[in-house]
C-alpha cells in the first residue's frame, strides 16, 4: 500500500492523480492564498530542472509536493517548449530513480504494475554472481532498455527465460526511470479553456527561465555549409569505399545519402559521390537521392539510420571517442561541427 | 496482350496461369487478411502492383488469377487502410517474421552447384558469388544459384535452432508460430504473439541480435578470472543455466564433440582439448580443469560456441515493419515451386522436393546446363546441352532457373 509520503515522492503515479481528484481541486483554486506554496514549489521544481537538470528533495508538506507536480506540468505545456519538457521529465525521472532503487521490492512491484502496467514477478533467484529479485516480460524490458546504451542492457547480455528477463532491484529501478521519463514527456496536459489570470505571469516567468538556462531557441542545429571534417568515421568510410570503387551494400548507401541530404549537401554533390560505384546509373541514383531527400514519391524526408541499425548491418566503422556519446551519425556531426566552429558546447550561458 | 518476347518466360507465365486457374490452386489467406497490403510482381517488365487490399480469400484468388504474377506478396504489417500511400496507411503492428535463406549460408556444397560470372570482365567461378568481382572490382556479378538438398537441410537446421530460442528464451507459444517453405532456398518463420506484433523496429532489432548472438559479451554473463592465493581461477556460466548462459556452454560442447578443427587455438592447446573429456562441461568447475586453457582461450571458445548455436536469420527482414513477404500457397517465380505451410511437428520430415510441387504431367526442354536434382523419389540430371523430357515440375524449375528453354 502506498502512503501519502510515497505519492509525494512519486507524484507522477496513478495513485497521485487519484488523490488529487479526490481532493476535488479545480484550476480556479490556484487563486486561493493557501495555494501559493504550491505555486512556489511548482516554480522551483521547474527552475531546478532547467538549471541543474535535477530536482532536490521536496518540501516537507506532502500535499504541496503532490499538487505542485501537475502545476509544473501545466505551466510547462503552456510555454509550448518541448526541450524544456524533455529536460524536466529527465530531472523528475532521475529523482524518482534515486528513491526507487532504495525501495522495498513490494513497492517497486506495485508502482510497476499499477502505473506502468508491467507484468513483473518476484524471482529472488541467484544466478551466477547476482541476485535477481524480479523477472519482467520481454516487451516491458525492451520498451525501456532500447534507450539505454551500456552493453549490459543489450538483450544478448541478459538472462532471458521463457519470455521473461531477469533484473536486479537496481536495474528494475533504472528501467522504471525510463518509464517515468516517457510518461512525463508524453503526458498531454489539456490546458484549461480559460487560463486563471494568476497563471499567465508564471508562464511568462517560466519562459524567461527557459531562455536563461537553455538559451534562445536557436536554429543552430547544423552548420549551414556542410563540414566534411565533422563527419563520423562510418560516413567517411562509406565515402572512401565508394571513391575506391568498392561495393557498398544497400544500407550503407542509404545511410550515406540520408546523412548527406540531412546536413544540407546538394543533390548533385551526393550523386557525384556515387559515381565511382561500378553499378552507377545517374538516373537511378538521382531518383533515389531525391526520394531520400523527400522530393519524390512519398515526400517523406528520411533521416539517417541510428547507430544501432548501422551496427546490425555492419556499416559502423571504427567508432571513436565522440561515437560513445551519440546514437546517430547526425548527432556526431552536430557535436563535432559545434566544436570545430568554436561554438563550444550547446548548453547554457552559465 | 503479352508483350514479352522471351519464349521461356511466356511458357512459364502460361503454366502459372494454368495452375492458378485450376481447382488445385487454393490459399487460406493470412490472418486478419483485410488489414494487410498485397503486392504482385508481374512477368511483364518486372512491374510491381502494390498497395492492394482484399476483404476475403475469393477476391484475393480472383486477383491472382487475373494478374498471373511471377511473385505474390503480402505485408507482415496490419494497416488501418492498406491501400493508401505508406505514411497514411495507419500502422497497427506487424507479425514478427524471420527469414532463413540458404543464400546467406556459406554451405560447403555451394561450389558444386552455384556459380557466378562477372558481366563486365567475364571472370567466373564456382560457389558463393564474391562482390565485387575480384578482378575488375565491378559490382555486376551475376549469380547462378541452385536449390540443393544440403543447403535446404542447413536452412532447416537454422530454423530448428531459431525455434528453440523462440520457445525456451523468448517464451513464444508454438501455437502462435507458422513456418513456411519459401518455394526457393529457405524458410519463413512467422510469430503472431500479440505483444510481439506491437513491437517497433528497435525492439525487433534487439530480438534479431539476440537470436544471432550479436553484441553478446561473455564477461557480462559472468565469465571472469579471479586470483586467489596466487592461483588464477576462471569461473563462468554453467550448462543448464537459462538463456544464452547455458546455450554458450552447450555450444562449446557441440564444438568439442567434433574432432579436427583447431578452433583458432595453438596446436598444443587443441591437442589438450582434444584429449580432454568434454563431458566435464556438465560439471560445475570445468573452467579450471583444462591445463593451458585460460580466460582468453575460453573467450574464444565461447565465441565459437555462440556462433554455433546462434540462428542465422536475415537481419533486414525481421527489423522491417513494413515488409512484403511471399504469400503461402502461391508459386515462386524463381522455381515454379509452391510456397507452403510446414506443420511445426513435421519440420524434420518436410520434403520440399515432394510437398511443394504444383505441376503435373511432363514436358520436353532443351537444357543448357543443370546439376542433378530430385523430385519425389526420382533423380534427374545432371544435364548439359541436351533435350530431355521431364516431369513438368522439373522442367519448370529448370526454366525458372534459366537453365533450360521449352522445345520448339
Amino acid at each position: 500500500m502506498l502512503t501519502r509520503a510515497d505519492l509525494a515522492k512519486y507524484p507522477f503515479l496513478l495513485e497521485a492523480q487519484e488523490y488529487i481528484r479526490e481532493l476535488g481541486f479545480t484550476i480556479e483554486d490556484i487563486a486561493q492564498p493557501e495555494f501559493s506554496p504550491v505555486l512556489e514549489r511548482a516554480e522551483r521544481r521547474l527552475e531546478e530542472a532547467l538549471a541543474k537538470g535535477k530536482i532536490a528533495q521536496g518540501v516537507p508538506d506532502e500535499k504541496t509536493e503532490i499538487l505542485s507536480f501537475p502545476i509544473s506540468n501545466l505551466i510547462l505545456s503552456l510555454t509550448g517548449e518541448e526541450r524544456a519538457r524533455r529536460r524536466f521529465a529527465l530531472a523528475e525521472a532521475k529523482k524518482a530513480y534515486e528513491r526507487l532503487k532504495l525501495e522495498h521490492p513490494e513497492k517497486l512491484e506495485q508502482i510497476a504494475t499499477k502505473t506502468f502496467n508491467w507484468r513483473i514477478e518476484r524471482a529472488d533467484r541467484q544466478i551466477g554472481k547476482r541476485l535477481y529479485e524480479f523477472t519482467i516480460t520481454l516487451p516491458d524490458y525492451l520498451r525501456n532498455s532500447i534507450h539505454l546504451k551500456e552493453p549490459k542492457w543489450k538483450l544478448s547480455n541478459r538472462i532471458v527465460d521463457h519470455g521473461r528477463v531477469y533484473t536486479t532491484r537496481e536495474e528494475t529501478a533504472r528501467l522504471l526511470e525510463e518509464e517515468v521519463r516517457t510518461r512525463i514527456t508524453s503526458r498531454t496536459t489539456n490546458p484549461p479553456s480559460q487560463l486563471p489570470p494568476l497563471l499567465q505571469p508564471r508562464v511568462d516567468q517560466a519562459k524567461g527561465l527557459i531562455i536563461k538556462w537553455l538559451g534562445l531557441p536557436t536554429n543552430y542545429e547544423l552548420p549551414k555549409v556542410p563540414m566534411p571534417e565533422a563527419m563520423p568515421p562510418c560516413i567517411r568510410n562509406l565515402i572512401d569505399q565508394l571513391a575506391e570503387g568498392k561495393n557498398v551494400a544497400h544500407m550503407g548507401r542509404f545511410a550515406l545519402a540520408a546523412f548527406l541530404s540531412n546536413i544540407g549537401t546538394q543533390e548533385d554533390e551526393v550523386v557525384r559521390l556515387f559515381k565511382p560505384a561500378t553499378d552507377f546509373s545517374e538516373r537511378m541514383t538521382r531518383y533515389q537521392v531525391e526520394h531520400i531527400a523527400g522530393k519524390r514519391g512519398g515526400r517523406t524526408k528520411y533521416t539517417c539510420p541510428m547507430c544501432t541499425t548501422l551496427k546490425t548491418h555492419g556499416v559502423c566503422y571504427k567508432p571513436d571517442e565522440i561515437c560513445t556519446t551519440i546514437r546517430n551519425p547526425l548527432s556526431y556531426y552536430k557535436t563535432k561541427a559545434r566544436t570545430l566552429s568554436g561554438r563550444g558546447p550547446k548548453r547554457g550561458p552559465n | 496482350m503479352d508483350q514479352t518476347r522471351d519464349p521461356t518466360k511466356q511458357t512459364i507465365q502460361r503454366k502459372f496461369q494454368e495452375y492458378y486457374l485450376s481447382p488445385a490452386f487454393r490459399i487460406s489467406g493470412p490472418q486478419r487478411m483485410e488489414e494487410r497490403e498485397y503486392g504482385f510482381l508481374l512477368f511483364k517488365e518486372k512491374f510491381m502492383v502494390r498497395h492492394r487490399a482484399f476483404k476475403n480469400t475469393e477476391s484475393l484468388l480472383g486477383a491472382v488469377r487475373d494478374l498471373t504474377p511471377q511473385h505474390v506478396y503480402f505485408s507482415t504489417a496490419y494497416y488501418q487502410d492498406p491501400t493508401l500511400p505508406m505514411e497514411q496507411k495507419g500502422w497497427h503492428g506487424a507479425d514478427l517474421v524471420f527469414d532463413i535463406d540458404a543464400d546467406h549460408l556459406n554451405t560447403p556444397c555451394k561450389p558444386t552447384h552455384d556459380s557466378w560470372k562477372c558481366k563486365n570482365c567475364g571472370t567466373s567461378g564456382q560457389g558463393m558469388a564474391p562482390k565485387p568481382c575480384p578482378k575488375c572490382k565491378n559490382d555486376k556479378v551475376e549469380e547462378q544459384t541452385w536449390l540443393c538438398e544440403k543447403c535446404l537441410q542447413e536452412a532447416r537446421g537454422e530454423t530448428e535452432k531459431l525455434l528453440e530460442i523462440l520457445y525456451s528464451d523468448l517464451g513464444i507459444d508454438p501455437q502462435n508460430v507458422r513456418i513456411f517453405f519459401s518455394g526457393h532456398r529457405g524458410y519463413h518463420i512467422h510469430v503472431y504473439t500479440k505483444e510481439m506484433v506491437q513491437m517497433e523496429e528497435q525492439e525487433r532489432r534487439e530480438i534479431v541480435d539476440y537470436v544471432l548472438g550479436v553484441g553478446l559479451d561473455p564477461n557480462l554473463h559472468d565469465l571472469e578470472e579471479t586470483k586467489s592465493s596466487g592461483l588464477k581461477m576462471v569461473s563462468g556460466p554453467q550448462m543448464g543455466d537459462p538463456g544464452w548462459r547455458g546455450r554458450m556452454v552447450a555450444g562449446m560442447y557441440d564444438l568439442l564433440g567434433q574432432p579436427g578443427d583447431h578452433l583458432g587455438l595453438s596446436a598444443s592447446q587443441a591437442k589438450t582439448l582434444n584429449e580432454w573429456n568434454h563431458e566435464a562441461l556438465f560439471t560445475k568447475q570445468f573452467w579450471n580443469t583444462v591445463r593451458g586453457i585460460g580466460l582468453s582461450s575460453w573467450q574464444m571458445l565461447i565465441q565459437k560456441g555462440v556462433e554455433r548455436r546462434a540462428a542465422r536469420v536475415d537481419t533486414v527482414v525481421t527489423t522491417d515493419v513494413h515488409r512484403l513477404i511471399r504469400l503461402p500457397g502461391t508459386l515462386n517465380g524463381h522455381t515454379g515451386l509452391l510456397a507452403v505451410n510446414v506443420p511445426l511437428e513435421r519440420l524434420d520430415q518436410f520434403d520440399p522436393f515432394t510437398e511443394s510441387l504444383a505441376f503435373q504431367g511432363s514436358m520436353k526442354v532443351d537444357v543448357k546446363d543443370a546439376p542433378s536434382f530430385r523430385l519425389q523419389d526420382s533423380t534427374y540430371g545432371p544435364f548439359k546441352d541436351e533435350t530431355v523430357e521431364l516431369p513438368t515440375a522439373g522442367a519448370m524449375l529448370l526454366m525458372c532457373k534459366q537453365r533450360a528453354q521449352p522445345v520448339n
